[in-house]
């Protein structure tokens, strides 16, 4: 509410100050006080207030000075009344700062990790700029009356703001979206998590449940003095012992879902992995970003081990967590050559564009997490160590 | 000389962790002192009586419910926050306090000799076994401090201000000086003016080391790489 006021009023006293002096110190001085009441309905400290004040003043006074050299204006004072009567230049001056906020705009939500698409950005451009173009045609035609010229004014604002808002909504939406797959993807993992955790439980049941029958029936062997069948016996209970393995199993859904999902076919690969892994349940990181991390790296591996001799296959994962940082390593025997280009690894594999992706992406989600990854391929092993501050 | 302590309710365990421990200290030419324990009461009356270990091997899942007091013991009851402890379990869920005691690595039972060389082979990466003495002139006296106790040296112009877990005291001497003497004895170098005992750190960030003291140290900017990459040598190996 109070917020609301301090616009309006900004409107009407700059308004108000320009129709009755028009001199621009006061202009200036008026705008830069109103904009500091307005920066004070918002949470922050005295410095940034007044800091963000200050450069939504230069922002604002750019355009205006740039466009009143362009058309001739640059030989006045600020202490004295204005003189400027470029109509079209004032508006080419609107425009501009409203292009302006769009880009901040667009460069905020980029910040964010929000991805703005190259359409988006286009296209904020584009209409401020087409409708400006139109306009300064349209008003350098001499046919025209006053009333013509407030018109077309006053659409052309009504369709950048109507754009504005349609294109705000637009990228409301893309949040959205991503929020979505986000939690898609968690739900994924702790589903297929559930289902391992229950078919595990069932296949201990059974497993149990054979194991006392051959018990049963060994020791009847033995009671019975049949030797060499309780022999028989004993081997077919060893090889009941090769149940299957959980890979990981450290109580944080996330990391135990993933990794036991990408290594359920190790064994019929023949690759011997090996774990270790020290994390809580929780983790301060988001789920895409490890799932980004732990899954490609994975991947990765795994797709380096189908060209690796059967019996040399394993695969080495560690996933520590220690002092806030999450310490990760990863590595595993790889054929062929690795091929760099600027420093960056590239893919082996044909379809260039999709592999190449896999290391890039976690490279991202490293560096979002302010972390570091060392690769070495030394000894036809690959090694990734990566740690992130979390 | 490391003294280590190891604590578990059955017997068979911490007589095969022994000896594995031993192994691994033969290993990696490391002489060691075994203390065994089979209750908590048992160790924490011990190191109320002044005992004092490096490395503690303590079993998560005691009977008595007192794997995780131990721990708080040592930490914050003796306020022991140079000692590394080693958590050892059956299981490979951990509770997420056990990571608040800053644990130095978690062993699963049944014992793979792999690891247990492996971690010892870290400490000694890390640590060293050398309780170093370190001696600093002030004025017209030697003063001597151990290295153990030192959380970290500041550097002010030409004074060097010594922070250690319960008083600080300074000398006139010079950062290159220390990094001299101190390179690879479990101390990193994160700024021009810092030289950290790796030992006492509480929490690392990006851009700042935070001591178990409370004490922040800054990361250089230049550095930040450099630590980021010497804590994966510590924990990780190679390179």
């Amino acid at each position: 509410m109070f917020s609301n006021t301090a616009y309006i009023s900004y409107f009407i006293l700059t308004s108000l100050a320009y129709l009755f002096f028009d001199i621009p110190i006061v202009t200036l001085l008026l705008n830069l006080g109103i904009v500091f009441v307005i920066s004070m309905t918002y949470e922050s400290t005295i410095q940034k207030r007044l800091m963000y004040s200050i450069y939504i003043i230069v922002f604002m006074m750019f355009p205006e000075l740039i466009v009143g050299a362009i058309t001739g204006y640059f030989h006045f004072s600020v202490f004295t009344e204005g003189n400027y009567s470029n109509s079209i230049g004032i508006i080419t001056t609107k425009i501009i700062s409203f292009v302006e906020a769009l880009l901040l705009q667009n460069y905020k939500s980029s910040k964010e990790k929000q991805n703005v698409g190259w359409s988006l950005w286009i296209s904020t451009l584009l209409i401020p700029i087409t409708t400006l173009v139109y306009e300064i045609m349209f008003v350098s035609n001499n046919n025209i009356t006053k009333w013509e010229v407030i018109t077309s004014v006053i659409m052309l604002f009504v369709i950048n703001i109507t754009a504005f808002y349609l294109y705000d909504s637009l990228s409301q939406n893309y949040v959205q979206k991503s929020m979505l797959s986000v939690l898609e993807t968690e739900n994924k993992l702790y589903s297929r998590q559930c289902e391992i955790m229950q078919s595990s439980t069932q296949e201990l049941q059974e497993f149990r449940h054979d194991m006392n029958n051959q018990f049963i029936a060994l020791s009847q062997l033995i009671n019975s003095q049949q030797y060499a069948e309780a022999e028989k016996q004993l081997s077919v209970l060893t090889s009941l012992t090769m149940i299957k393995t959980i890979y990981s199993n450290s109580g944080n859904v996330i990391i135990d879902g993933l990794i036991n999902y990408k290594l359920q076919n190790v064994q019929n690969n023949n690759i011997i992995v090996k774990t270790e892994i020290a994390v809580p349940s929780q983790l301060q990181i988001e789920t895409t970003d490890l799932v980004t991390v732990v899954g490609n790296l994975i991947d990765n591996a795994l797709t380096a081990l189908d060209i690796v001799a059967v019996g040399d296959r394993y695969l080495l994962i560690k996933i520590v967590f220690s002092q806030q940082r999450l310490i990760i390593r990863i590595s595993n025997p790889f054929l062929g050559e690795i091929k760099c280009k600027g420093g960056n690894i590239i893919s082996n594999k044909e379809k260039n564009g999709q592999h190449g992706h896999g290391l890039k992406n976690i490279s991202k989600v490293v560096d979002k997490y302010k972390g570091y990854i060392d690769i070495d391929y030394s000894g036809n092993v690959f090694t990734v160590d990566i740690i992130m501050y979390i | 000389m490391l003294r280590i302590a190891i604590c578990d309710d059955e017997e068979s365990v911490c007589s095969a962790l022994e000896v594995y421990i031993i192994q691994a200290c033969k290993n990696n030419h490391i002489e060691s002192e075994i203390d065994i324990f089979s209750t908590g009461s048992g160790i924490i009356s011990h190191i109320k009586n002044g005992s004092k270990y490096n490395i503690f091997f303590l079993d998560i899942e005691l009977k008595d419910g007192t794997g995780i007091g131990i721990s708080d013991y040592i930490r914050n009851s003796a306020k022991d926050e140079s000692a590394q402890i080693i958590y050892v379990s059956g299981k490979t869920e951990y509770d997420r306090q056990l990571f608040a005691f800053r644990p130095f690595s978690f062993i699963e039972k049944p014992f793979d000799s792999i690891v247990i060389n492996s971690t010892l082979e870290k400490y000694m990466r890390i640590y060293g076994d050398k309780n170093e003495l370190f001696h600093y002139k002030y004025g017209h006296d030697t003063f001597w401090i151990d290295l153990c106790t030192v959380l970290y040296f500041k550097s002010n112009r030409k004074l060097i201000n010594i922070i250690t877990v319960t008083a600080s005291d300074k000398y006139y001497g010079t950062m290159n000086s220390l990094l001299e003497k101190l390179n690879t004895k479990g101390f990193i170098s994160p700024h021009k003016s810092y030289l950290v005992n790796y030992r006492y750190i509480k929490v690392f960030q990006p851009d700042a080391i935070i001591m178990v003291n409370g004490d922040e140290i800054p990361i250089a900017k230049g550095k930040r790489e450099e630590i980021s990459k010497l804590q994966l040598h510590f924990e990780n190996g190679g390179r």
